[in-house]
């Protein structure tokens, strides 16, 4: 008995066998390692396509950056993107589509608030992280904050706060602000900011008396909430606009005819590249805030940034949209990272919460908690000097040059 | 019964075979009941519990297929009926199952048959109804997406109509408030011509006007576009076709129809603006796009509506037919279950009877396995676990006690009878073996190391024996090197001297019996002067060979050789290195040991060994240690010699010190105490030492004490000692003295001496000395005393003005003062010639005649008469003037006898007396005989010298060579107070003797004591059988005369015959004496 079970035990094609197999367990074939599917449901077309592309590059470049250095513990990373052009009927469905067709971890860099509108909900349901939308608005910041919603960028009230702290900084009357905003949750979500900063210090009653006007999501109809900020009772010094790039250009260009003497003042969702060539020289002083450095500081994350854009899409522009873009993609590594070898859902989202003091290469440093779903709460001014954007000093405005305004 | 040995191999064997055939019994028994069970089982698995699965997947199946039709009605889009259509695949499956139980429906009846075949049937309408199901299902789908795809464009059209009517609106709007402003800012500013004109041209403007106008149309516009978008909601959701058409034909198309008109209106009224003008164009390509999808052709909202409607009659009849199939079917198969479910209950019950059967088998048979095996446990223990619990018991016991003497009782001869015997022998074994250790052991112990003589078995006990006989034999070695070693350093404490310490060790070497060297040895010390080897000590070594080897060269033979080199050396056989080679030297061989002590050689040992002698460890180790014992005496010697030398002598002098002083005096003491004797201490005092030692220096002073002590020295016996206790302080014992008067004697040359002028290197030295004397006991009977009183006496001299000496005692110093002149007197008497000679006759017995007298001599001091000579002849033996005195006394003694032999008496002797100092100045008695006879031309023969016993006894060898040579000048030697001295009677035989002279205390008593009366017989007696003359001094009286006569005295000598003589007298006697024997009136007369 004993003979033969050692006979069937050591028998040379067994031991060939058990070899082989712990070869080719040992061998990192690639095929064989991971694939982190990750989603993203944005503007590829429309009104807003500057905004979503602009997202989608710089997500790709980090994830062809690390990707190229072995991934995150063995684990590549996809990018699935899909495009609802900035319409919340198509927002949802992708959303669904990413999450439950195309089994993605997490869905990140999504634009626009009306596509959140719809989009966080199902996050919530499907109990899936929504991380880095490239929006301010506070359907996206509830507090306590959602569990499986978190933010990259400072949100609409910090940037209508820096704005009105500037404005009222550099000598201008806070009735003299006037708003132009989309109109919809977007718009909304900007006028309530700037509402919430001018109460805040204390301008709360003043606040019905400013001129408020409004146009439609993609259409470029600006004309009537032009007339309405012209018929307010006094003329706006500084009128901050929460729009897209192309509504906004026209309207500026249209409004310099009517107040020569009015600064713009835009959102960072305005897109600024695209906002600076739409105007062309008629964008000469026009403020946009950001939420990311300027593209030009010379930072690690920003220099890296650079490098990453020039090696693998050498053809495009470096942006302040794809720099959002590649930080939002760089802090939802980290947290894949942490997430461990077989990252889950929740395990994310955990990773995510637990990320503390991430140096994001920008000279700030990350850290997320269940309390805090925000990594940046920084605002940088910046305005268009000489065709480029360079960081403002709220002390020149009042002396900024002015382009020559044709009727 | 015959009882043959049951060994435990037949028991086992036994009850293996009877263990197999119960084996083999159950194992038919088990066999023909599995066999059973499996036909039962066999039954249940073909039959029964396929036809169950079967049924159940059936079941199964049809549920999913219901459960999938269920489904299909949820579903929404084409991709999920195309899922759906593959569990048509599923019919396929079904055949498969039915196809299953075919070969089975053979055992199970027509009645299974029939149900059978309804399932079947069942199944295929259900099937076919599901197809047509189907089919709608996709129906409704495609045209439900064309709703929604018809939706979404009308959606799309209906936002461009919006944002275009928007965008209309704006630019009104906000041309309005240009305006607006425009006027207001020319109305606030001041009224200029040219502000006129702006106001005309503002006037003019068409668009403020109709403003309001062209805001209104689109409203309207955006107005009837809402209200198209509310009722194409209303078509999509119209059930009834009916109310579809009148809302299209009353509603939709007429409202569509005026927008139209509202359009072109627009279109006139915004003329005026280009860019208006365009976006009213676009607006209305808008608007033309959403009635097109609205009511016109198959893929217009109503039209599809229409469709919808229709299909959603037809399925609902499929559904109802297929429902019903479905019921069929679940029906069928409730039929089919029931069956499957029966037959398997028949089986079971088949199963468990056969198992109910096995199970009895089982018991029966393993109940009486279990009565087997009881008896086999219970034969087991008798057999095995009986006698296995004794034998541990006794090992176990043996284990704790150690008792080797115990055996075990066991009398079966099977396995474990053999293995119990074995015990038992290996335990004998053991114990003899153990006990032959133990008495190893215990000799060892002892110290007479025997080896264990077990003869013993093979294995660990003869290693065990072997090793311990080995380890007792390398004790024993080590004992005994250890016992000699002891030996050894116990010499060395020993005071004996250092010869005798070698001796002891050569001694101890020999002693040994396990060495094997020849009683033959010698050690060898290294003289430090000359580097040679000097014998000191040997054993077994004849005369010729201490001859040859008494000294030997370094390098010469085998010790010079060791000597040189240093190092061991072993000889087997006589060879090149022993050079020296002795007559009837038998073959031999040397160990020849160096000894050693920090790189130099202090001698060497000699040790013989037989010819071939193979040298062992054991042997050099003992050398080596011999070796180091002889350096560790040396050593020992050495360093008490110069410790007790450094304790007692002087450094300056070499002289004893206080301490040696001290203890050689009460030495001296208590020796003079035993023999009744005196001892003389001189303290001497050098005077003006310390005006040299001041004047001259320290080393001038040192050289003064060393030449005073040499002078000192030079005036002494040595028997005496001078001792250094310290400064310019001397001290001198005198033991033994015979006359006292010696003291002075020594003590004024000590003075003399001293007085001399000492030559030092810093010039000449005059000093003096000063010298107290006390004697022992007289002057102190301990030594403090004596000390003290010598002391006293020393500085009594120093007083009394140095350079003298001083006696403690007056008396004594009286004493010594009137042996002073007595000896002063004595230099004078013998050149005064105040010396007399007087003769005592001496009578032969046989013949009665005169034949000799003794000379004896007298000193007429003038002023004191007769000076007894025993008063001064001491004095004369101590200052030497008895050398001149006994010549004169031999001379005239010789010329006297002369005389009367010229004068014609008959020849006779003069006897003198010798004194001891005459005696040992040899020489000058030998002139002085010669001379005397010389001179007087006397016959040799007529001298008699009388020597005393005690003389004799001083030197005896070199009394015989003087008495000899006496002799042979022919000169009459005899021995004086015989008797007295302390000659044997075997030396003297030895003595060149004429005659032998009785002492007079034995004559004195002869009458009274019969004691002398014995010795003066044997005296005569022998004396004559040696042919010695005998002659009796003494005697006094008629008994002993008659007494000396009887027993054959020669001669006789005393008062009785007659008193010493002076010349004239003795001539006298001899005439009247001649030939006449005197009679004792005559006697009494004198």
């Amino acid at each position: 008995m004993q003979m033969r079970f050692r006979q069937t035990v050591y028998r040379p094609c067994n031991w060939l066998i058990l070899v082989a197999t712990l070869i080719l367990a040992l061998i990192p074939a690639p095929g064989w390692a991971g694939v982190i599917k990750v989603g993203m449901s944005t503007a590829l077309s429309g009104p807003a396509m500057a905004l979503g592309q602009g997202m989608k590059l710089g997500v790709e470049i980090y994830f062809a950056e690390i990707n190229k250095a072995g991934g995150v513990h063995g684990n590549s990373l996809q990018l699935i993107v899909l495009d609802d052009g900035y319409e919340p009927g198509l927002a949802a469905p992708n959303m669904r589509h990413l999450i439950d067709q195309e089994q993605v971890l997490a869905v990140l860099g999504n634009v626009g608030t009306p596509t959140a509108i719809v989009t966080v909900p199902i996050a919530k349901e499907k109990k899936t992280l929504l991380f880095g939308a490239f929006s301010g608005s506070d359907v996206l910041r509830h507090q306590p904050p959602d569990r499986y919603v978190i933010n990259f960028r400072a949100s609409y009230s910090e940037e209508l706060s820096t704005m009105i702290d500037g404005l009222l900084g550099a000598g201008i009357k806070p009735e003299e602000i006037a708003f132009f905003t989309q109109n919809d949750g977007y718009g909304d979500a900007g006028y309530r900011g700037g509402v919430q900063a001018l109460t805040h210090r204390g301008y709360g009653p003043l606040i019905e008396q400013l001129a408020h006007g409004r146009y439609t999501r993609n259409t470029l109809n600006i004309e009537d909430g032009l007339s309405t900020i012209l018929e307010a009772e006094i003329e706006p010094k500084a009128i901050i606009m929460v729009g897209t790039y192309k509504p906004c250009a026209v309207f500026i260009q249209t409004a310099r005819a009517d107040l020569p003497d009015t600064l713009f003042l835009n959102v960072s969702f305005v897109g600024s590249i695209p906002l600076l060539q739409e105007l062309g020289p008629l964008g000469e002083g026009v403020i946009v805030t950001q939420v990311v450095p300027n593209v030009t500081s010379d930072v690690d994350a920003v220099r890296h940034y650079h490098q990453a854009l020039k090696e693998y899409q050498p053809d495009a522009q470096p942006g302040s949209i794809s720099l959002e873009g590649y930080l939002v993609a760089k802090i939802f590594v980290e947290g894949v990272r942490l997430a461990g070898e077989n990252p889950t859902r929740e395990g994310l989202v955990d990773a995510m919460e637990r990320i503390s003091n991430f140096d994001l290469g920008t000279g700030q440093s990350v850290s997320f908690s269940p309390m805090e779903h925000q990594a940046s709460h920084k605002v940088w001014p910046t305005v268009i000097n000489h065709g480029r954007y360079v960081d403002l000093d709220w002390s020149t405005i009042n002396r900024s040059p002015k382009p020559s305004s044709a009727p | 019964m015959k009882r043959f040995a049951f060994t435990l191999h037949h028991l086992l064997l036994f009850w293996s075979v009877v263990g197999l055939l119960s084996v083999l019994v159950l194992g038919g028994a088990g066999i023909v009941a599995i066999d059973r069970l499996k036909q039962a089982q066999g039954k249940l698995l073909q039959i029964a519990l396929p036809l169950e699965t079967s049924s159940l997947k059936i079941s199964l199946l049809v549920n999913h297929l219901i459960e999938n039709q269920n489904a299909m009605n949820q579903v929404r889009s084409l991709k999920g009926i195309d899922a759906t259509e593959k569990e048509l695949q599923q019919g396929k499956a079904f055949q498969d199952l039915l196809e299953t139980i075919m070969p089975i429906r053979r055992h199970l009846g027509s009645s299974f048959e029939q149900s059978l075949h309804e399932l079947r049937d069942s199944f295929g309408i259900f099937q076919h109804q599901r197809k047509r199901f189907i089919t709608m299902i996709r129906r409704d789908l495609e045209l439900h997406e064309r709703l929604a795809l018809n939706a979404s464009l009308i959606d799309r059209a209906i936002d461009e109509v919006s944002k275009d009517a928007e965008h209309i609106r704006g630019k009104v709007r906000l041309a309005t408030v240009r305006e607006k402003r425009r006027i207001r800012n020319v109305l606030n500013a001041e009224s200029t011509e040219g502000n006129n004109e702006e106001l005309r041209r503002l006037s003019r403007n068409h668009l403020l006007g109709h403003g309001a106008v062209i805001w209104q149309t689109v409203v309207r516009i955006s107005s009837s576009v809402a209200t198209l978008g509310i009722l194409t909601r209303q078509i999509m959701l119209e059930e009834s076709p009916d109310v579809l058409t009148s809302i299209l034909y009353n509603e939709m198309t007429p409202l569509i129809q005026s927008t139209y008109r509202t359009l072109d209106d627009l279109g006139i009224q915004v003329r005026e603006s280009p860019t208006l003008t365009e976006t009213v164009q676009r607006l209305k390509r808008s608007f033309t796009r959403l009635d097109s999808h609205l009511v016109i052709g198959p893929d217009s909202a109503y039209a599809l509506r229409r469709a919808r409607l229709a299909l959603d009659r037809q399925r609902i009849q499929v559904q109802e037919k297929t429902s019903r199939a479905v019921a069929a079917v679940t029906n069928s198969l409730e039929k089919f279950s029931d069956f499957a479910l029966r037959t398997r209950e028949e089986s079971a019950l088949l199963s468990e009877q056969v198992a109910a059967t096995s199970q009895t088998l089982v018991f029966m048979f393993g109940g009486s396995m279990a009565i087997f095996m009881v008896v086999f446990g219970i034969l087991m223990t008798r057999r095995i676990i009986r006698p296995m619990a004794l034998l541990s018991h006794t090992l176990v016991d043996l284990e704790k006690e150690g008792n080797f003497s115990v055996q075990i009782d066991y009398s079966r001869q099977d396995e474990i009878g053999q293995a119990v015997g074995a015990m038992n022998r290996l335990l004998g074994n053991l114990k003899t073996a153990f006990s032959d250790i133990k008495n190893s052991l215990d000799s060892a112990a002892e110290g007479t190391f025997e080896p264990c003589n077990t003869v013993v078995l093979q294995g660990d006990l003869k290693i065990i024996k072997s090793n311990i006989d080995r380890q007792i034999n390398t004790l024993g070695n080590i004992y005994r090197s250890q016992t000699i070693n002891n030996l050894l350093l116990e010499t060395a404490l020993e005071p004996m001297s250092l010869e005798q310490q070698l001796d002891t060790v050569l001694r101890i070497i020999f002693s040994t019996s396990w060495f094997s060297f020849k009683p033959k040895g010698a050690i060898f010390l290294v003289d430090e002067r000359s580097g040679h080897l000097v014998l000191s000590a040997h054993r077994g070594f004849d005369d010729e060979h201490l001859k040859v080897c008494a000294r030997i060269r370094p390098g010469q033979c085998l010790c010079g050789k060791a000597l040189q080199s240093k190092e061991m050396l072993f000889s087997s056989c006589i060879n090149d290195l022993h050079e020296i080679h002795l007559e009837n030297m038998q073959p031999h061989g040397h160990y020849v040991v160096p000894i050693m002590a920090r790189e130099q050689c202090y001698g060497v040992i000699n040790l013989y060994v037989e010819e071939h002698h193979v040298k062992t460890p054991e042997e050099e180790a003992l050398l080596v240690v011999l070796s180091n014992t002889i350096i560790g005496l040396i050593d020992r010697r050495r360093i008490e010699t110069a410790l007790k030398h450094q304790a007692e002598y002087d450094k300056l002098t070499g002289l004893p010190n206080r301490a040696l002083f001290q203890i050689r005096l009460s030495q001296h003491m208590a020796m003079a105490a035993r023999s009744d004797r005196e001892v003389v201490v001189m303290f001497l005092d050098l005077d003006r030492f310390k005006w040299v030692n001041d004047t001259m220096g320290h080393e001038a002073g040192d050289q003064l004490l060393r030449e005073a002590a040499a002078r000192i020295q030079s005036c002494i016996r040595q028997y005496d000692t001078l001792c250094r206790l310290g400064g310019d302080e001397f001290t001198i014992v005198l033991p033994q003295l015979t006359h006292v008067y010696y003291v002075e004697f020594v003590a004024r040359r000590i003075l003399e001496e001293l007085a001399k002028p000492f030559a030092l290197k810093q010039g000449e030295a005059n000093i003096s000395g000063s010298i107290g004397i006390a004697i022992y006991p007289g002057d102190g009977e301990d030594l403090e005393k004596l000390i003290k009183n010598a002391d006293t006496a020393m500085y009594q001299a120093k007083s009394l003005g140095r350079n003298t000496f001083q006696f403690f005692t007056m008396e004594m110093q009286a004493r010594a003062a009137s042996r002073l002149s007595l000896e002063k007197a004595l230099r004078q008497a013998l050149e005064q010639g105040e010396f007399e000679l007087y003769y005592q006759p001496k009578l032969n017995l046989t013949n009665t005649r005169v034949t000799g007298m003794e000379a004896l001599l007298r000193w007429a001091r003038p002023g004191f008469g007769l000076v007894p000579p025993t008063e001064f002849i001491p004095l004369a033996e101590e200052t030497g003037l008895i050398i001149p005195l006994g010549a004169w006394v031999i001379k005239t003694a010789c010329q006297q006898n002369k005389s009367w032999q010229d004068q014609g008496f008959a020849p006779m002797r003069v006897a003198v007396n010798l004194s001891a100092r005459q005696f040992r100045q040899t020489e000058d008695l030998f002139v002085t005989v010669l001379d005397a006879l010389n001179v007087s031309g006397l016959e040799p023969e007529f001298l008699e010298l009388e020597i005393t016993e005690s003389m004799v006894m001083e030197d005896m060898e070199k009394a015989i060579q003087i008495m000899k040579e006496l002799q042979a000048m022919r000169i009459h030697i005899s021995i004086d107070d015989f008797g007295t001295g302390y000659s044997s009677l075997g030396s003297l035989r030895r003595f060149p003797l004429k005659s032998l002279k009785i002492d007079r205390s034995f004559i004195h008593d002869l009458a009274g004591n019969s004691d002398d009366a014995a010795i003066t017989r044997s005296i005569i007696s022998m004396a004559r059988q040696l042919n010695l003359n005998v002659i009796a001094e003494g005697v006094e009286t008629m008994e002993q005369w008659n007494f000396l006569k009887e027993n054959g005295c020669n001669e006789i000598q005393g008062f009785f015959l007659s008193r010493p003589l002076p010349v004239q007298e003795f001539g006298q006697f001899l005439e009247t004496h001649d030939n006449r024997i005197p009679s004792s009136d005559d006697l009494l007369q004198r």
